[in-house]
């Protein structure tokens, strides 16, 4: 809205830690990125979008941890991170949402959803809350799913290949997060993501 | 804080005891000729006597958890380990003697309502001193008493299963229990027989820092049905009591067993306890769980679901008020194709009480179409309460779909007005509202524990400033 959106992709940044300002609205982005992630939200009113896709092949195995750490009031954060493990890869996320005492009304959020395409794949997830204010609106989803065969079947009915139309479910469940990006940040914000394959 | 939340601790209905009449104890502290002279007082057989001191090595042997509550006050030396409260057991109520029965009177043990209950088995410190079993039962081919009765006249299907599921060393506290264990139910359930009564046993502790080590095995033949509830109150005491019981379930093909739990003990309990079931095909296993009492909760039901089709379910409630942890959650663990499992967790933090829902699902590789559902709701209520929520969800199988969700609030401020502005004090529209939170757990727990639940947490929630 009137707040000034950033925009960070940093899936290539060497930074483990982002500490927003005081009224700071950042996007940030990252694919395929690994290690530990901490956000502070420890300045009044700020807000932080973090999303991440992960997506495992081959017989890759990535792990990423991303924490938000609440320290002060009317702090916001989302986390929205989707992840894809073919092959014999495997995805483990850690999630993390603490919120200090004296928070109060802050509001955080984190969101993994995982496919698992592959029967020699598999995915880990901990999504964990901390919470030690009670002034606050808090939540944590996570779902971990094959690809919805009724979708598929509805696709191919419209004679698409079994294997085209797998790939297009796959492409629907990452384009989510570009969705959500232009909508919060700006439509400019994905075109500057030249390296993601799947944005176009 | 505000001084009224004593008026908790000091009006705590059950916060009596009643002078010790035990026949047999032994000092405190624990060694290897503790675990032995356990073994000889109950004449048991020479393997238990090896099983409880293999399990005395490995609980020396293993170290505390790391994770979860704080235990380390917990001073293992200064625990009784074992006390016999009357010799041998009564036959009727009325043998029992005068200061057990006023203290079941007490606490509502339905004295007059046992004639109505399948079975009444009511343990007043380590070992049930009474049990009815009504004729039906024993027509039926039930087999209900108390573990050290069970492990004298049915060695082979006790040995069969016991210490099975839950090994010495799944952890520090399944081993302890494991050597010094005492009392318990033993339950079997004949081929195809439903219970239509819920077997219900009452949990007390009395002796002060006597730890009480109850352990349980539930055995649910093919095709067969029944409802085990337990409902704890204690006494208040200075120093901490430990309580670490062992319940094992199996759930064979087709069966459906439903353990309920209403755990009130008093603030100063270490209440640790190792609960698992195993569901074979087409079995269901649901643990219904309340955990109202007790200064610190660790404890985890878990079901194995070891054969197609098998449903397991968890249905909790945490409420942690000052000076309580609970850390409580649920295992679910696939390892069969078309598996399901829900849990469904809701937590209650007040004036700085803590609780922490820890959950597993895992599914195994050949685990196909496994579905599991874990949803948890935290309710805070007054500063410095903390909620906690870990859970990990591990999938080695392409078919199979998790869902996890998981909230935290505060108690709604407009409804808490809009009630008062009715005229409700606080306190009642709090209660009001919690017995409302947890009322899609509540309903599934048998009507007069619902009660008794329902008036806890009323309880629990006078004296709040808000």
């Amino acid at each position: 809205m009137n707040k000034h959106t950033l925009f960070r992709d940093i899936s290539r940044d060497t930074k483990n830690s982002y500490a927003l300002k005081r009224n700071e609205r950042i996007v940030f982005f990252m694919q395929d990125r690994s290690g530990e992630l901490v956000f502070h939200m420890d300045a009044p009113g700020a807000e932080a979008y973090v999303f991440a896709i992960l997506s495992g092949s081959g017989t890759s195995v990535s792990s990423l941890r991303i924490t938000s750490i609440h320290s002060a009031p009317d702090t916001f954060s989302r986390a929205i991170i989707r992840g894809i493990a073919d092959d014999v890869s495997a995805i483990t996320y850690n999630g993390l949402i603490r919120i200090e005492p004296g928070a109060v009304r802050s509001d955080a959020s984190q969101e993994i959803r995982s496919l698992i395409l592959s029967p020699e794949a598999s995915v880990s997830s901990q999504p964990a809350l901390e919470i030690l204010e009670e002034d606050v609106h808090c939540n944590h989803s996570a779902t971990l799913s094959p690809l919805n065969d009724a979708e598929r079947f509805f696709i191919e009915t419209r004679g698409v290949s079994e294997n085209q139309a797998k790939q297009l479910l796959i492409k629907g469940f990452i384009n989510d997060i570009f969705f959500q990006i232009s909508d919060i940040a700006s439509p400019d914000a994905i075109k500057t993501l030249g390296h993601v394959t799947s944005a176009n | 804080m505000n001084d009224t939340h004593d008026n908790l601790i000091d009006d705590y209905r059950y916060g009596f005891s009643m002078p010790e009449t035990s026949v047999h104890k032994t000092g405190t502290g624990l060694d290897a000729s503790v675990v032995n002279e356990i073994s000889a007082i109950k004449h048991e057989p020479d393997w238990m006597c090896q099983f409880r001191l293999n399990a005395y090595d490995i609980f020396q042997s293993k170290p505390l958890p790391k994770w979860g509550a704080d235990l380390s006050a917990i001073d293992f030396d200064s625990i009784t380990y074992y006390l016999k409260a009357t010799e041998g057991q009564a036959k009727s109520w009325n043998d029992l003697p005068k200061e057990i029965k006023e203290t079941y009177d007490r606490i509502g043990v339905p004295e007059a309502e046992r004639g109505f209950l399948a079975g009444v088995s009511a343990q007043y410190e380590s070992e049930v001193v009474y049990e009815s079993i009504n004729r039906e039962l024993d027509r039926q081919g039930v087999i209900f008493c108390d573990m050290d009765t069970a492990l004298k006249k049915y060695p082979e299907k006790v040995r069969e299963y016991f210490g099975t599921l839950i090994p010495p060393h799944d952890n520090k506290f399944a081993a302890l229990n494991s050597a010094v264990w005492s009392g318990g139910s033993f339950v079997y359930i004949p081929k195809g027989v439903h219970v239509h009564l819920p077997l219900q046993a009452y949990f007390r502790i009395n002796a002060e820092a006597f730890g009480q080590f109850e352990r349980t095995l539930i055995i649910a033949d093919e095709g067969s049905f029944v409802h085990y509830t337990e409902g704890c109150t204690a006494p208040i005491y200075r120093s901490s009591s430990l309580h670490s019981a062992v319940v094992e379930i199996f759930a064979k093909k087709g069966a459906r067993v439903r353990y309920t739990t209403v755990q009130n003990w008093s603030k100063n309990i270490y209440n640790l306890v190792t609960k698992r079931a195993r569901a074979d095909e087409d079995a269901i296993v649901e643990w219904v769980d309340c955990n109202i009492g007790s200064g610190i909760t660790m404890k985890y039901p878990a079901v194995y679901l070891a054969g197609r089709g098998a449903r397991g379910e968890v249905l909790s409630i945490a409420y942690a008020g000052r000076e309580q942890h609970q850390d409580t959650g649920a295992k679910m663990v696939h390892l069969a194709p078309d598996t399901s499992s829900r849990v469904i967790s809701k937590s209650i933090s007040k004036d700085g009480g803590q609780t922490s829902y820890r959950g597993l699902i895992h599914i195994a590789k050949g685990a196909e179409n496994a579905r599991a559902s874990v949803v948890c709701d935290a309710l805070l209520i007054g500063q410095a309460s903390r909620s906690d929520t870990y859970p990990s969800m591990d999938s080695k199988n392409a078919s199979a779909s998790i869902g996890h969700e998981a909230t935290v609030e505060k108690i709604g401020t407009e409804k808490l007005l809009y009630l008062m502005s009715r005229g409700l004090s606080q306190s009642d529209a709090e209660g009001l509202l919690v017995n409302g939170f947890i009322e899609p757990v509540a309903k599934e727990i048998p009507f007069e524990y619902a009660i008794e639940l329902n008036r806890l947490i009323n309880l629990e929630m006078e004296g709040s400033v808000g």
